[in-house]
């Protein structure tokens, strides 16, 4: 009998209605989430006790009036269903689900000033050189002119590959007292839809950590000072949030693969480097103004597996696809220049280019 | 009340409540992203679900996340663990260039044996690694599959074959295939292309007269082609008759622009004729 009231007690308790007794008073940041796909769609909410709410959403600030009600969350006309709240988490369903983490607002943060006067380093970048890849790539940022700069070094063990810089939209901004870092998804309007939302909770001229939601959780995120680099007008940026792949946007090199082909062959000249065998795959964005950057290099064995490569193959390799300028621009169906993504793979043969594929 | 009768009381009174509540049982999730796995009931919900997985999977790949579209590709295979279901992950990593991921998928199709994914792993050998040794050996072991000519990837093995040992310089056993093809094709289903490989062997091995002879069987069943126009050409050329080489040319280059030309966005494919060449060759005319 005892055991029969102790099933149905927890049987009532696993179903988890709202409780009506936590309180929503506070900062709250979101994030859409559906069953599949990851929408980093940013929304600060801050509910104040009397019963009005102030929500920053694409860069702007609305007041509304809001009631939780059951297991109905009413903010002016949008009425929400309440899946799941607790003291740091509430999640809400209307169309899909969004999540959304209490913020501590407890951290007091220093001068903002602070962001632009240095760059930064994510904390973990410190121990990279002493990770298991070979090729790997290190970024520090920087804000600057209502852009965050990055700096992106590509590095093969010690030796330094190439750099670039990259632009986007990125705003240092207050909601109420609260500071954010706004990022853009589309180079032109700078529209922040679907730019991930960053809540700055430490800041000193040493280090910041912000709040965001990747992976569809709510991480932490430290970055530790260094030194500013230079910027130019001229830097790599990608135009919209997502970047298709070459065949669904139509890039093309001119003189097609032929010129590709001739272009490097000739550079190597048949040259040997080391003796092993099999691929160097190097892929890239070509964006909507024909730059390419993001680079990405992976080397493998002719069975797929992992192998080092002669580095002077990587880097020439790395430095003769940089320098194919000559794209056709990916096109949408509007007939509007897009962004790409593209790759070649070099095929090795006892340290020789056999091939370029496909 | 005996002791087996309080727990088949209990397990009835969880039953009861856990239906009547809803509580669902989810499925462990095999992976970092969100893909509970709620109980399948039918063979139609099974389905739904896979290809729901598999398309996001695409999806993902398609936009440059590759970790988490093949983790979502992987969780559609957990769903339908057959060959076909492997097989259906690899196109959209060969298009990207992750081969491991391609190869390894349709390794898996073949080991649960989805025949369709032997040939098809022997086409993408060919066509997207250029190992035609390797191509050669899954050719053949598919064609063993079955009485009748096959096919891979909609193209006569038969002729696939000759293509890769054209290309290992095998070119005695190229003819040979060209020829069986030839000879065992239905004449309507015949592939002309054969032809200008066939022609290109020959050409290769010096006979000039019959390379000649291939690419007028070609042009005579379809006279769009101008892969066959220019090698026409260089044979022409060969034989010191410029003008009617300059003329094959002319009816190349003009057939490209009209955009007769064989080939793929996706990739190179043997033998594959590029505008700069005939361009290139049409220096030479006046």
């Amino acid at each position: 009998m005892y055991i029969t009231i102790c099933a149905f007690l927890w049987s009532i308790w696993s179903c988890k209605p709202p409780d009506t007794t936590l309180k929503l008073e506070g900062l709250w940041l979101g994030n859409y989430q559906h069953e599949l796909y990851e929408f980093p769609l940013p929304i600060i909410w801050f509910f104040s006790n009397d019963s009005l709410m102030t929500e920053w959403k694409r860069r702007e600030q609305k007041d509304f009036e809001w009631l939780l009600s059951g297991d109905v969350l009413l903010i002016d006309t949008m009425e929400y269903v309440v899946q799941n709240f607790t003291k740091n988490q509430i999640v809400l369903e209307r169309e899909t689900v969004i999540v959304f983490d209490k913020i501590d607002t407890t951290r007091k943060e220093k001068n903002l000033d602070f962001l632009e006067q240095y760059a930064w380093r994510k904390k973990e970048q410190k121990s990279r050189k002493s990770q298991k890849k070979d090729l790997y790539t290190e970024e520090i940022h920087r804000f600057k002119d209502d852009k965050i700069w990055i700096q992106r070094t590509y590095w093969y063990d010690q030796l330094q590959l190439g750099q670039e810089i990259e632009m986007r939209c990125g705003k240092i901004e207050r909601f109420k007292e609260y500071p954010l870092i706004v990022e853009a998804g589309y180079w032109d309007t700078c529209d922040s839809l679907y730019a991930p939302l960053q809540y700055v909770t430490d800041l000193d001229k040493h280090s910041y950590t912000v709040l965001t939601a990747k992976g569809k959780k709510m991480r932490e995120i430290t970055y530790e000072a260094t030194d500013l680099f230079e910027v130019s007008d001229s830097a790599f940026y990608v135009c919209s949030q997502s970047v298709g792949a070459y065949y669904g946007v139509n890039i093309s090199y001119k003189g097609e693969k032929k010129a590709v082909k001739d272009f490097v062959f000739n550079a190597l000249k048949n040259q040997q480097f080391g003796t092993e065998s099999g691929y160097i795959m190097i892929r890239f964005v070509i964006n909507c103004a024909g730059q390419l950057g993001n680079f990405e290099i992976e080397q493998t064995d002719l069975n797929f597996n992992t192998i080092k490569f002669d580095k002077q193959l990587i880097k020439r390799l790395f430095l003769l696809t940089k320098s194919l300028t000559d794209w056709k621009i990916g096109k949408n169906e509007e007939g509007e220049h897009i962004d790409g993504r593209k790759f070649f793979t070099y095929k090795i043969e006892n340290g020789r280019l056999k091939a370029i594929l496909p | 009340m005996g002791i087996l009768k309080k727990i088949i009381l209990l397990f009835s009174v969880y039953a009861i409540l856990a239906i009547a509540f809803q509580s669902a049982k989810r499925g462990v999730s095999f992976v970092q992203y969100n893909t509970d796995l709620p109980v399948i009931y039918t063979d139609e919900d099974l389905s739904k679900e896979f290809d729901k997985l598999l398309n996001a999977g695409r999806q993902f790949a398609y936009l440059g996340d590759f970790e988490k579209g093949n983790a979502l590709m992987d969780s559609a295979t957990l769903l339908k663990p057959y060959g076909r279901a492997f097989q259906q992950k690899a196109p959209i990593n060969l298009l990207q260039g992750n081969y491991k991921k391609a190869f390894k998928a349709l390794d898996k199709s073949v080991e649960l044996g989805y025949d369709y994914a032997l040939g098809y792993r022997a086409w993408a050998k060919m066509h997207y690694l250029q190992d035609y040794a390797g191509a050669i050996k899954d050719f053949e072991t598919y064609d063993a599959l079955s009485d009748g000519p096959s096919y891979a990837f909609a193209m006569s093995v038969m002729m696939l074959k000759g293509i890769a040992k054209k290309e290992l310089g095998d070119l005695g056993g190229a003819i040979e295939a060209f020829n069986t093809y030839i000879k065992e094709e239905l004449f309507e289903k015949l592939d002309v292309y054969v032809y200008l490989h066939r022609g290109l062997t020959y050409y290769e091995m010096g006979a000039l007269d019959k390379a000649l002879e291939d690419y007028e069987s070609f042009l005579a069943l379809y006279p769009n082609g101008p892969e066959a126009h220019y090698q026409k050409g260089l044979v022409l050329l060969d034989k010191n008759e410029k003008e009617a080489a300059c003329n094959s040319f002319k009816e190349s280059l003009r057939l490209i622009r009209k955009g007769y030309r064989r080939g793929y966005i996706w990739n190179e494919i043997p033998d594959q004729l590029y505008r700069a060449e005939v361009e290139e060759k049409l220096k030479l005319c006046s």
